[in-house]
């Protein structure tokens, strides 16, 4: 459709400032890092970075950098783990929402509230629920847990929390989900006389999928570089169950280490990896966009 | 076809909006409470003139509000996150608003490219750029500057919002363009005096966004500001270290303060929620 506009030239006065705006704070800083990521460069000690080519890429996957790799890992586990469950859960709350029932618009509103709040502070005030011996959570299973440091439920911590927060996401997103589903495949099911799991299981869930996968994707992407409350709920020390990869990149780049290279190669390689899930993204936004028009 | 939920259904429902509001409520308590009473077992639930040895009852202080005024020195954090909110959400708006219309209006060789480059840059890890970015920053005199975070977090949101207004100019007839230039404006000029004005809720809708993201930032917030520039994300969590062994009082009062009057302001905003977070390709 021609949108009433056509060839004329004034479209670059629109766009511009955008673009501008992108390239000199997203552009630019990857092309500084990827630069840096080909040098031994400590400001510190010299002006001048020393060229070392792929060195320091190569010394992301020797041994001395297991810690990278474990980092790796958890940040895999975090993902698949915490986007799991609020996949899982905001889609069972969605089925619940959808129907009808007095005060259905409230507890919908105070159901988002969790994913509205600034995660830094909220995981601030975490630390005081899972505190070991006067938190909230250990008292009421009575138990004196730790739930921080390099105690292996510092990570489920970290789940919980994350989970609490975006649940309401994917609720959202399932509710969004299942109302576009035309009404008229659940009465041609009922005359049928199909069961509830026939109904879940051939209506339901493929025609949710497109909307549910863009936002498990999403989630997936936010997951992958989660920093704040992991940040404020264990700190930044290397070695401990929470410390994911874009904690791990700050430790490395602005806890007062020597060299910048290291942590540069580092964030470009997690770059990479963010830019083939977002890739993801694109396809599947085209398509819930092409089903909802 | 609207099903009646079942009361097991509900049930279940009830449960998960308890445990969810829970620490929120919780959070609202403690910033009321002394430090004695916010580390009493069991913990104390009901506010009270006094509090009773061994009940539930905690003894009701504003003393966290008073701290926080005084000593913490509050007032200009939140001025800084106040300042550095509203006007990159300004900012953000007006170019994304222009990209937006850009992209809605006109048709030109690169422009589904430059779209996805766009987007792109959304899902762009802050620490992937975070060091780089504090490197220009302190070249270019930016870096603990409420302008430097200003110009940082239009640029985060700039890709929410090009995406978003291009969804809702999308909407509006381009009928509106027609009768502006039948009025003698030019292109930027229609922009401005009839298509801005038309698209009141996209841009209310846009604004909450991005306020709501710049308002939450911790990453760059963290790495981009040392002292003059620091707001309130970073600075309720430096609580946890300057206040000793029991911060949580001013630290839940703090957080109240900040958190509330914006988790308020985002329920207005339900209607256009799922618009947001799929960046306007679904309608809610």
């Amino acid at each position: 459709m021609n949108r009433g506009g056509g060839r004329e030239r004034v479209w670059f006065w629109f766009v511009a400032p955008a673009v501008a705006l992108l390239v000199a704070l997203n552009v630019l800083p990857i092309l500084v890092s990827f630069a840096v990521s080909l040098t031994r460069y400590n400001p510190i000690l010299s002006d001048n970075p020393e060229w070392v080519g792929l060195g320091n890429y190569a010394a992301l996957f020797g041994k001395a950098n297991e810690e990278v790799w474990r980092s790796f890992g958890r940040t895999i586990a975090l993902v698949i783990l915490s986007v799991g469950l609020e996949a899982g859960l905001g889609f069972s709350l969605a089925l619940i929402l959808r129907k009808e029932f007095r005060g259905r618009g409230v507890v919908t509103a105070l159901l988002l509230l969790p994913m509205m709040l600034s995660p830094a502070v909220v995981g601030s005030f975490w630390r005081y629920l899972f505190n070991t011996d006067y938190g909230a959570l250990n008292w009421l299973f009575d138990q004196r847990w730790t739930w921080t440091g390099s105690n292996p439920r510092s990570f489920f911590a970290v789940v919980l929390v994350e989970t609490w927060t975006w649940t309401p996401f994917m609720m959202l997103l399932s509710l969004a989900a299942l109302n576009s589903i035309p009404s008229a495949l659940y009465e041609a099911a009922e005359v049928d006389r199909a069961g509830a799991w026939f109904r879940l299981r051939r209506i339901t869930l493929p025609l949710a999928a497109p909307l549910l996968l863009l936002g498990i994707v999403f989630r997936a992407i936010d997951a992958f570089r989660l920093f704040d409350t992991a940040m404020v709920m264990n700190g930044n020390l290397e070695g401990q169950p929470t410390t994911f990869l874009s904690v791990l990149i700050y430790g490395r780049a602005f806890g007062g280490s020597l060299s910048l290279g290291e942590p540069a190669a580092l964030a470009c390689l997690m770059l990479l990896v963010a830019m083939a899930l977002a890739a993801l993204v694109l396809n599947l936004l085209e398509r819930a966009r092409r089903k909802t028009a | 076809m609207k099903q009646r939920a079942s009361w097991p259904a509900l049930g279940v429902l009830a449960v998960y909006a308890a445990v969810s509001l829970l620490p929120i409520a919780w959070l609202i308590i403690t910033g009321f409470k002394s430090p004695a009473d916010a580390t009493a077992l069991p913990p104390r639930i009901f506010p009270g003139a006094s509090a009773p040895e061994n009940s539930l009852w905690f003894r009701f202080t504003f003393m966290n509000y008073r701290r926080m005024l005084t000593e913490l020195d509050t007032v200009h954090y939140f001025l800084n996150s106040v300042t550095v909110s509203v006007l990159s959400t300004a900012a953000s708006v007006l170019v994304g608003a222009l990209a937006g219309y850009g992209f809605s209006r006109f048709r030109f060789r690169g422009s589904r490219l430059l779209q996805l480059f766009i987007l792109l840059t959304r899902m762009v890890p802050p620490m992937a750029v975070a060091l780089p970015l504090s490197f220009l920053y302190s070249r270019a005199g930016l870096f603990d500057t409420r302008s430097g975070l200003i110009l940082l977090y239009t640029c985060c949101n700039l890709s929410f919002s090009t995406w978003m207004m291009k969804a809702f100019f999308d909407e509006i007839p381009t009928a509106y363009d027609d009768a502006a230039r039948l009025d003698g404006y030019s292109r930027v000029q229609g922009f401005f005096r009839v298509l801005l004005p038309h698209s009141g809720p996209g841009l209310a809708a846009t604004a909450v966004f991005c306020f709501i993201s710049s308002w939450n930032e911790y990453a760059f917030a963290l790495t981009l500001t040392a002292t003059e520039a620091v707001t309130m994300p970073v600075r309720i969590h430096a609580i946890l270290g300057d206040m000793g062994r029991l911060p949580w009082g001013p630290l839940a009062a703090s957080a109240t303060l900040f958190l509330l009057p914006v988790a308020a302001f985002g329920m207005f905003m339900r209607r256009h929620l799922v618009r947001g977070i799929t960046f306007g390709a679904v309608k809610g």
